[in-house]
């Protein structure tokens, strides 16, 4: 028996089986695991997705999921992905996903704006690189908020807002920028921007 | 060889880390906040142990060739849970570590003890020696961690320590500071040694 | 003194050719540049010494004061004390005694030292300066040049506004800027004096303007005049580039090695967010370079067996 064995661990068919075995044991295991977790996964996702939509929109997120249903609608058009803000069947705004260079890597931001796409709304940073501490500020609320309200097509004009110090008074089209972080205030001015314009003729058209 | 020894050894006589030379790429990338570190390490023991007795039950019956797709299998297995249960569980953690979760995989201490020991020697020692390696990775990770942080945020797990007059260093945060600072650990934990001769 | 340093004459010129364009920089900026000189040198040679004591016959270069001082003059004139002395300190201790210290560094040490405090210290090393004196006694009878400006080195200025500072201005020095980059002049002529004398390659300094010229032109389709004289692009043309230790040993290789430090400044100010791209640009050179000299003589020994 013991002699037999030993055998067949010397074919060459052995290393095949022997791997074909364990392969299928630990992908069952691997399976089973994905299967439990994989729900909430997928949700924390959408969740974190919908939290951003709702807040760059400015609901509250203490209701995400009912909120989300009631309030937007994801739309699409010429495979940009937006989302449309509706409260009693007014339209509030959109909101579409722009992205620029920062320091670096690039950074990710949700953009929303109103109808007429003449101001923003607000601005939420989804994903971002730049220095903790320094360009990293430009997810603090402080430097977002600035943007709210800020009118951002006048006369058909896309507007490029003026970078000016932290601590002075900005108007109309100036946001302060982060001490320090010149460079990722500008990406972060120069991404809507330039998003704006790209993106701003297809869906004004669409309306 | 008692269970204690074989602990000791593997962690710190011969730390992988600043011993050997290994896993130094995941040391390098996680290092910024403590926090990070000690989720990581966690993940690399959890990988360790479990990998290193597993190889070590089976470790007659592999064949000899193809050993190494064997080892990579099973330890791809165990990172690929440790990866699944921190996007089910701690989803905040697993996004600032981004994909170096799933690059334990890589980390060649895991790959390094099951060769080195797993495939020799029985479960329950393998697995000791598993963890020993495992704890003196995250040593390692906590020590790096712990300058980085305290110089680049002020603060030591998220708790702030120094205060506002505290310059932050920005280099600390990112990346190349783990060089500067594995190298300096390694060069002053193995200088004693290097003058004993 | 003569037992813990070691003399070296080459390094002596370099110091002399420092002192106008330290001089210029107290005149505009106040005395206490000469304290941020003081205290980067102070400390360069206390971590050389921290290295050396123990070993046999161990002393410290004079090269140390030359790493020193040109660190120092690549600093902002309102640096804090403490910064320009960890700067010295990763200069000196791993920009070149951990490669085993004079004439073995792979790096120039004083752009490793600064490379660390720029990342580390953007705040202070990119948005504080200092505008200039420009009448008599100026400088020479104050501590400090009392008024600090936020942004608006010529460098950024164009970055922000695409807009440069007139050129003679630029010419003479009389901008904001770093302590001892501003006058173009000066180094200028502490170039041609470090030539005459024989302490350095004009190959390097030449090949490295040409390419920066070049390039420039094929970037931006401007005239690099302006380009050349603001920013530390010249500074370093003149004293960075041509340290004898990072630089490489034949011809050839420094010309390679001074194009393409031109092209990488000039494509990391074109296309990245950092105003100054001299410094990084010389990093990458300086790696690149054993390479490129090993490729050479690869060439050489295939054309000699054929």
């Amino acid at each position: 028996m013991v002699s037999k064995k030993k055998l067949f661990r010397e074919t060459r068919i052995y290393p095949v089986i022997f791997m074909l075995i364990i392969t299928i044991i630990f992908i069952g295991i691997l399976a089973t695991f994905y299967q439990l977790s994989i729900d909430k996964v997928t949700l924390y996702n959408q969740t974190q997705l919908k939290r951003m939509v709702l807040r760059v929109f400015e609901f509250p997120t203490e209701n995400i999921e009912n909120d989300f249903t009631k309030y937007i609608t994801i739309q699409e058009i010429e495979s940009l992905l937006y989302y449309e803000a509706k409260v009693d069947s007014v339209l509030l705004g959109f909101c579409f996903p722009i992205s620029g260079s920062g320091l670096w890597g690039t950074i990710q931001a949700l953009l929303s704006v109103t109808p007429d796409f003449e101001k923003i709304i607000n601005i939420e940073i989804v994903n971002q690189n730049e220095t903790p501490g320094l360009g990293g500020r430009i997810t603090e609320n402080w430097f977002k908020d600035q943007f709210k309200g800020k009118i951002l097509i006048d006369n058909n004009i896309v507007r490029s807002f003026v970078l000016i110090p932290e601590n002075e008074t900005s108007g109309d089209i100036e946001i302060n920028q982060i001490t320090g972080a010149t460079a990722s205030s500008k990406a972060v001015v120069d991404m809507i921007y330039k998003n704006v314009k790209k993106y701003s003729p297809k869906l004004r058209a669409e309306l | 060889m008692k269970k204690k020894e074989i602990f000791i050894t593997s962690a710190f006589t011969q730390n992988s880390v600043w011993r050997q030379i290994l896993g130094i790429c995941s040391a390098l990338a996680v290092t910024n906040l403590m926090l990070n570190s000690l989720v990581m390490g966690l993940g690399v023991i959890f990988t360790l142990a479990l990998s290193s007795f597993t190889i070590s039950i089976i470790r007659d019956l592999i064949p000899k060739r193809i050993r190494m797709m064997v080892q990579t299998l099973i330890i791809a297995s165990y990172v690929i849970i440790v990866d699944l249960f921190l996007k089910a569980y701690y989803p905040e953690i697993s996004k600032s570590l981004g994909p170096y979760v799933g690059l334990i995989i890589t980390n060649c201490i895991i790959m390094g003890r099951a060769e080195a020991f797993a495939g020799k020697n029985a479960p329950i020692d393998s697995m000791i020696d598993g963890i020993g390696a495992g704890v003196g990775y995250t040593i390692v990770l906590l020590i790096i961690a712990f300058v980085r942080e305290l110089f680049g945020f002020g603060s030591v797990f998220g708790i702030p320590l120094l205060g506002d007059w505290w310059t932050k260093w920005s280099i600390m945060v990112m990346a190349p500071s783990a060089f500067f600072m594995l190298a300096i650990l390694i060069w002053i934990i193995n200088t004693p040694k290097l003058k004993r001769g | 003194m003569n037992k813990i340093i070691l003399k070296q004459k080459m390094m002596n010129k370099v110091l002399y050719a420092l002192v106008p364009i330290l001089l210029f920089s107290i005149f505009l900026f106040g005395w206490r540049i000469l304290a941020v000189v003081l205290i980067s040198n102070i400390f360069a040679f206390l971590t050389e010494y921290m290295f050396i004591r123990k070993k046999k016959s161990g002393k410290v270069s004079m090269a140390v004061f030359v790493t020193g001082s040109l660190l120092a003059l690549t600093l902002p004139p309102a640096i804090p004390f403490w910064m320009a002395a960890i700067g010295s300190i990763v200069a000196i201790g791993f920009g070149k005694m951990v490669f085993g210290g004079f004439g073995m560094n792979v790096f120039n040490p004083a752009i490793v030292g600064r490379t660390f405090i720029y990342i580390s210290f953007p705040n202070a090393m990119t948005m504080q300066w200092l505008q200039p004196f420009t009448k008599f006694p100026a400088g020479f009878a104050v501590w400090q040049n009392p008024s600090l400006i936020t942004t608006a080195t010529p460098m950024i200025e164009f970055n922000n506004s695409a807009t440069f500072t007139k050129l003679p201005q630029l010419f003479l020095g009389t901008i904001s800027g770093s302590m001892g980059e501003t006058s173009a002049i000066l180094i200028l002529l502490a170039g041609i004096y470090l030539i005459l004398t024989k302490t350095t390659k004009w190959q390097s300094m030449l090949s490295l303007l040409i390419s920066f010229s070049l390039f420039t032109i094929i970037f931006y389709g401007n005239n690099p005049l302006p380009f050349l004289l603001s920013g530390g692009l010249m500074f370093g043309a003149i004293f960075m580039i041509t340290d004898p230790v990072s630089m490489p040993k034949q011809k050839i290789a420094i010309w390679i090695y001074g194009l393409l430090v031109g092209f990488l400044t000039v494509f990391i100010r074109k296309f990245s967010l950092f105003t100054e791209g001299f410094m990084f640009a010389l990093l990458l050179g300086n790696i690149f370079m054993p390479i490129i000299e090993f490729g050479l003589s690869q060439i050489k020994v295939n054309k000699n067996g054929k």
